[in-house]
């Protein structure tokens, strides 16, 4: 062996472990022997490592127990869609959810999550406000002819789904609990009425998933 | 002839049959089990990390590609449950650190009460005075490998008791051959000045630590 190759015990140090697990290349297992075979001290070291490891090795087993049927339940309980068969590769398909599409009325807000019903939020509002302004030009009318004119009924206007009338519409018709259901009547007038005239900017309409309902100011 | 692990792996994804997974968990639960019970240091937390293992092995199957071994592949998940159940124990403790005290650790001490610990779990002999001898020696060299950083522990755990090469534990811990070396060289270096004063000079490679 050239002297170039020669280890000092420092480059030794570093070789010491790999060599110990038989996991450095045979040039440099060369190289180690060769110093060792000169170096008491690269010995010593060499022995402690080897102590130490079987200190680690000679920690007893720890004895375990079966866990298969436990990890199938648990798999089972959080996705049982993913146990069944399938064709391909992916076990897990992606749950494409679908809203029903009847012909029955959907609510003008709605938090369902499918497309069609997302177009509905956006646009629900604006067309709510419209007819939350026309409702409230209407009432207005309404009231100032009130003392002449029959009462005519915003429910005609907002003839959109019919709701539970809120707490203050159902407060404020007082003592006609069977009232309680159209979402915007005769309780709107009857509320501005106990306002008071004059104090229109108090009422306001507004709306919710249920349609067009009195709110006070 | 048993068939290989990846050729189960086949044959669950063609068929999800439960049974077939089932054999994957039984070859390899004990080992993840021994790999997270020393790293961690507590039964439960070694249970709940080797179930946890199997549910994202099967959740990961399909990502799961035929050019790495399913072995590298599953012990590399549980490494990375365990290093996950570490971090969490870490902020709990909120930069509470465990005092260990050589001198003490052949008594039940606080850390352990309440819990099952490797050495609880540990073989027994007939002699109850040799198994407090071996008692206090697992101990010793338990909490001394408790001392040192997660990364060097964990190598020594997955090389010197699980034998795993340098190569599959460079794919296990997601590093280089050469970082696997460094911390092993430098975790040994590290345990041997922990264990250095339980060291005599006529103890053997067999018994390495004498009864103080």
């Amino acid at each position: 062996m050239q002297d170039q190759d020669k280890l000092d015990c420092n480059q030794a140090a570093e070789m010491l472990d790999a060599f110990h697990d038989m996991e450095l290349e045979m040039a440099d297992v060369e190289r180690v022997e060769a110093h060792l075979a000169d170096c008491p001290a690269c010995r010593r070291e060499l022995e402690a490592i080897a102590k130490v490891v079987a200190s680690l090795k000679a920690l007893p087993e720890v004895p375990t127990r079966d866990f298969a049927d436990a990890i199938e339940a648990r798999i089972l309980s959080q996705s049982p869609a993913a146990i069944s068969p399938s064709d391909s590769h992916s076990e897990v398909q992606p749950e494409v959810v679908t809203a029903p599409v009847t012909g029955q009325s959907r609510p003008a807000l709605s938090l369902v999550s499918n497309k069609d019903n997302v177009r509905s939020i956006t646009t629900a509002p604006r067309r709510s406000r419209l007819l939350a302004v026309a409702a409230a030009a209407v009432l207005l009318v309404g009231v100032l002819a009130m003392s002449a004119l029959a009462p005519k009924s915003p429910s005609e206007i907002a003839s959109v789904p019919v709701a539970p009338v809120s707490d203050i519409q159902t407060a404020s018709s007082s003592g006609s609990s069977e009232k309680s259901i159209s979402p915007l009547s005769e309780d709107v007038v009857a509320l501005y009425d106990e306002e008071g005239g004059n104090n229109v900017s108090d009422v306001g309409i507004s709306t919710n998933e249920d349609g067009l309902y009195a709110i006070k100011m | 002839m048993e068939p290989t692990d990846e050729e189960l792996v086949e044959k669950f994804r063609a068929t999800a049959d439960m049974g077939i997974f089932k054999i994957l968990v039984r070859r390899y639960q004990s080992r993840i089990f021994a790999i997270a019970l020393r790293t961690l240091g507590n039964n439960e937390e070694a249970e709940e990390a080797v179930q946890e293992t199997f549910v994202k092995v099967h959740q990961n199957l399909p990502k799961y590609r035929k050019n790495a071994l399913f072995s590298s592949w599953l012990f590399r998940i549980a490494y990375n449950q365990c290093m996950d159940t570490l971090r969490m124990k870490q902020r709990r403790l909120d930069h509470q650190t465990i005092a260990f005290d050589p001198q003490s650790a052949a008594g039940e001490d606080a850390s352990s009460e309440g819990r099952d610990t490797v050495f609880q779990l540990a073989a027994s002999t007939p002699d109850p005075a040799q198994t407090m001898d071996m008692r206090e020696q697992f101990e010793i060299v338990q909490e001394s490998l408790n001392q040192l950083p997660e990364s060097q522990k964990v190598v020594l755990i997955l090389h010197d008791m699980q034998d795993f090469s340098y190569q599959e534990i460079s794919e296990i811990v997601g590093t280089s051959i050469g970082t696997v070396r460094s911390r092993l060289h430098y975790g040994r270096l590290k345990l041997k000045e922990l264990l250095a004063p339980y060291f005599s000079d006529s103890s053997s490679l067999n018994s390495p630590l004498t009864a103080r």
